[in-house]
Parts: structure tokens; C-alpha cells; sequence
């Protein structure tokens, strides 16, 4: 019954892969993937939160009260948001700037405390780190093809993330479809890619 | 006899006389037609282009989506077809190929067939669709860029951009025959009042259409526009413009009534009706938007299933000890 450590890790890239198989945290994941870029970071900024508070909580796990386990987790992940949000003033401010109010959201993402709560506080240090790990890899690329495919539909170019800005549909004959860089067009987006994942059988 | 089906239970609504879809989506195509070959005549060729698109591609995605979700061939019935050519009536004669290819696809399957096609769909597919390129594409979904190739021997200036720009004032070139006779701008076959009226008062009397829908959002336009009006004559046009140009009359007989984004019962269908009115008048005169239909029926379609749990109570409910 017990996963291996590589089980647990690989779930996240395709089995739970978060907003696609899992529909969870969907917040960011409307919210941001207005370019790929955008996507991109949002999913490097969970993907540290969920590991380290994953990795904190899981070592916590025997001391955190059931009943007020809850709170604790949402304590412990707060605390990692506020360490991602002032990195990334230091180092990456324009993201933070353009990512605006859902670095600070995080703290409620489902996802962070779904594993916290399914994952973390049951298992050891090391598969929860894996767990992690695994899960925020797979947010991150969700959200950075969700990103991708949004912005070239919308503007015609794609922002490579931390790259430079390559055009594929040039607008001087593409007629950029700017209903997908809107808020409807995250719906409708993410409803695509929802039925296109479950067009591919699930073994 | 076993195989028998003794009762048959389906969704609402149950409005039926036993004429099939079929039956009614070419019935409805039947009463636009006299607006859509006014709009033939009037913006000619292109026209002519825009609507066999239209309604070619609206069919031809149907049957894509058919045979991509192994579904019985459901073309037949027309519902893509009469989608596509009322699709076709709104937009300008100058619309551009991929756009037309784009517009039927948002109507027929993001409008229709993933919500599990005809019958399950929240929104009038026509509606979104124009809600969608509206908002994509102004450059070209704009009726004033017809001036740029037209000779209609008329002014091509689309009277709700004037209102919008210049005032009441720059719209008393036109007459209230003029807009009946269709000479005015405007989504191909939205132009010609009289044809669309004609085409929606046989609806409602062959029983297509429900009259509540089409005529409490005609007073809800009227009675809204003439408060406005009556507040302030020179700064908000008069209801006769109101009523006639733009998408009024075909989303009131065509747009508005499309059946399974609409109430079925009698006083939310008036709601419905009347919402949609007022809010049109709006956004015409408040907003920012030149012409409200589209986003007023689209909030009403959004209201539906609010407005239609206004039922009357059943019989026999529990009366407390009088």
C-alpha cells in the first residue's frame, strides 16, 4: 500500500495534477494566467509555499492538536507567504507588482491547505516533501500552459518566464482574440483544457 | 407491448402542440427571412457572403462536434442553421471571413453543444457570440466601418454611434419610415423594422414565440426611453429611436425569446421581458456601450432560473390554524 517516495512525487505532474485532475486552487489559477510568465511565477511562488509548509507541518504533525489543527496549518502557511512575498519585493519586483493581491492569497489557496490537511499532517517529512514538491511542479506547469495558451491566443506573442517576449502569431495578419486575455476568457480556457484531460483516458 | 413507453417525463419547459423542432426552427427562419433578404438588397454581396457562412459554418461545426462526441447527427433540426442566420443578421456586411468562422464557432459550440446542445444551453448562442466578438473585435465589429465600401445611396452613419457621439440632435436625419424600410446602418438583417416586425408578430401567432417576452421588452424600452426622454429632450433621444434602431426588434422577437434561456412561466416571463428592456435603455444611455441589447438580454439570460422560481404556490400547502 505504501507509495515510494518517486510515487509520491510523480502523482503531481499528471494523476493529481492540481487544477486539472484535482480542481482545486482555482483562484490563482483564473486570476493570473493572463501571460505565461504570470503563470509561470505564481506557480514557483506556491510550489515554495506548499513544500516548506508541507515539510513544517508534516514535522509538527504529532504536536498540532486535531482540533485546532486548522488554524495551525493556515499559521504555518501564512508564515511562508510573507517569506515569499518580501523575496520576491527583493528579487523579482516586477512580478510582485503584477501579480499584485494573489501572492497574499496563497495563504487560502485550497491546494496548499488541502495537502497540508490529505497529505502532510498523516505522512512523514520526506514523502511530504515529495508530495509537495510534486504537486507544486504540476500547478506550476498547469498554470503556465493555461498562460501560454491564453496569451498567444489573446495577443498573438508568448512570454517565456525570466526569458524574452517571442511573437508566433504576428498581429499584422493575426487578429489577436482579446476576449481570451479577459476575465471570461480564463473560463472558458480552463473549461477546454478540462475537457481535453478528460478526453484523455485516466488508467 | 412490454417495450411500450407508458409515461414519458422530460425537463421544462412544456410548451408543446406537437409540431417537432424541426417544424419550429424553420418556422422562426421562415418569419427572418423577409429581414434578411431586405439586408441582401440593401448591403448586397458581402451580405449575401456573411449569412451562407454563417449559416454554413454554424452547421458544419455542429456536425464536427457530432462526430467528435459520437452523438447522433443532430443538424436536422435546424437549430444550427436558424443559430447561424440569426447570427448572421447582426453582424455588419463587412465582416470579415475568419471573424464570421470565430462567431459560429463561440455560438454553436461554446454556446450550445458543450452545455449539451439544443435545449441545455444558459445563453441565447447568438447573443454570446456577438458578447464575445464585441468584445474582441470593435475594429471590425463595428457598423460604421461599412462606410468605408458602401454606396447605399443613404446615410451609413449607425444611428446609436451618432446618438452615443453627438447627441439626439445628430439622429433627426432619420425618419421613422426610414428605420421601418430599413435605411439605416446596421447588422444585416436588424435593419428592415417592418420585415422583423412582421416576421415576430407570426411567431406569436403561430405560437413559436411567447408575446410576453417580445412585448414587455418593447414596453420596458419604450416607457424607460420616454422617462428619459421626458427628463431630458436634449440630451437622451426619444423612444421611437429606441424601439427601431440597433438590435431592439430583433433581440424583442428573435434574440430574446429563444427558449431554454427563457422563463416559461407568466409573470417571470414579463420580468424577463421588461428587464431586458430597461436595462438596454441603460446602457444605451448611461453606459459606455453603443448598443445594450446584447448585454442586457445576456444578464437576463444569467437571471433566468431566479426569475422563473417566481411560480405561483402549489395547491394544498399546510394552512396554519386559522
Amino acid at each position: 500500500m505504501a507509495k515510494t517516495i518517486t510515487q509520491e512525487f510523480t502523482k503531481g505532474l499528471w494523476k493529481e495534477i492540481p487544477p486539472f485532475r484535482l480542481v482545486l486552487g482555482l483562484c490563482p489559477v483564473l486570476g493570473v494566467t493572463t501571460t505565461m510568465e504570470n503563470g509561470f511565477g505564481m506557480g514557483l511562488a506556491t510550489t515554495f509555499v506548499l513544500v516548506c509548509s508541507n515539510v513544517l507541518v508534516s514535522m509538527l504533525r504529532n504536536i498540532i492538536p486535531s482540533k485546532v489543527r486548522i488554524a495551525c496549518f493556515i499559521v504555518v502557511i501564512a508564515t511562508f507567504v510573507c517569506l515569499v512575498e518580501l523575496l520576491m519585493q527583493a528579487y523579482a519586483y516586477q512580478l510582485f507588482i503584477t501579480l499584485g493581491v494573489f501572492i497574499p492569497l496563497i495563504v487560502v489557496n485550497c491546494i496548499v491547505l488541502g495537502r497540508a490537511e490529505a497529505f502532510a499532517s498523516k505522512n512523514k517529512v520526506i514523502p511530504s516533501f515529495a508530495d509537495g514538491l510534486g504537486i507544486g511542479i504540476g500547478f506550476t506547469l498547469s498554470l503556465a500552459a493555461l498562460g501560454a495558451v491564453r496569451e498567444i491566443l489573446g495577443t498573438g506573442h508568448v512570454s517565456i518566464p525570466f526569458g524574452p517576449l517571442v511573437t508566433l502569431l504576428d498581429t499584422s495578419w493575426y487578429p489577436a482574440f482579446g476576449f481570451m486575455v479577459k476575465a471570461p476568457g480564463a473560463f472558458i480556457g480552463l473549461g477546454l483544457m478540462l475537457c481535453l484531460m478528460n478526453l484523455v483516458p485516466q488508467k | 407491448m412490454n417495450g411500450e413507453k407508458k409515461l414519458v417525463v422530460s425537463h421544462a419547459p412544456f410548451w408543446h402542440d406537437g409540431r417537432s423542432i424541426a417544424a419550429r426552427n424553420y418556422n422562426t427562419m421562415l418569419a427572418a427571412l423577409p429581414a434578411a433578404l431586405m439586408g441582401l438588397w440593401i448591403f448586397g454581396g458581402h451580405a449575401l457572403g456573411v449569412l451562407s457562412l454563417c449559416i454554413g459554418t454554424a452547421m458544419a461545426w455542429e456536425l464536427l462536434l457530432n462526430k467528435i462526441m459520437k452523438r447522433p447527427v443532430s443538424i436536422g433540426n435546424g437549430s444550427a442553421a436558424l443559430t447561424g442566420m440569426l447570427l448572421g443578421m447582426v453582424l455588419p456586411a463587412s465582416a470579415p471571413v475568419w471573424m464570421v468562422i470565430v462567431a459560429t464557432f463561440v455560438a454553436v459550440v461554446l454556446g450550445m453543444v458543450i452545455y449539451g446542445g439544443l435545449g441545455g444551453n444558459p445563453f441565447s448562442p447568438v447573443i454570446l457570440a456577438l458578447a464575445v466578438l464585441g468584445v474582441s473585435w470593435p475594429l471590425y465589429f463595428n457598423y460604421n466601418y461599412m462606410l468605408q465600401t458602401y454606396d447605399t445611396g443613404f446615410a451609413m452613419a449607425y444611428p446609436l454611434a451618432q446618438l452615443k457621439a453627438f447627441g439626439p440632435g445628430a439622429v433627426t436625419q432619420f425618419s421613422v419610415a426610414d428605420f421601418l424600410m430599413g435605411k439605416q446602418s446596421g447588422g444585416i438583417g436588424a435593419t428592415f423594422g417592418l420585415g422583423l416586425i412582421a416576421g415576430g408578430l407570426y411567431l406569436i401567432v403561430r405560437g413559436f414565440i411567447r408575446w410576453e417576452i417580445s412585448f414587455s421588452f418593447l414596453a420596458g424600452v419604450l416607457v424607460t426611453a420616454w422617462l428619459f426622454n421626458a427628463s431630458d429632450s436634449s440630451a437622451y433621444a426619444g423612444p421611437a429611436i429606441h424601439l427601431l434602431s440597433g438590435y431592439t426588434l430583433i433581440g424583442a422577437f428573435f434574440l430574446a425569446t429563444d427558449d431554454s434561456s427563457s422563463p416559461v412561466n407568466f409573470i417571470p416571463m414579463l420580468i424577463y421581458g421588461a428587464g431586458a428592456g430597461i436595462l438596454t435603455v441603460l446602457i444605451r444611455n448611461i453606459g459606455m456601450y453603443v448598443d445594450g441589447v446584447v448585454l442586457a438580454i445576456l444578464l437576463m439570460n444569467v437571471a433566468n432560473p431566479l426569475i422563473d422560481a417566481i411560480r405561483p404556490k402549489a395547491l394544498g400547502k399546510v394552512v396554519n390554524n386559522a
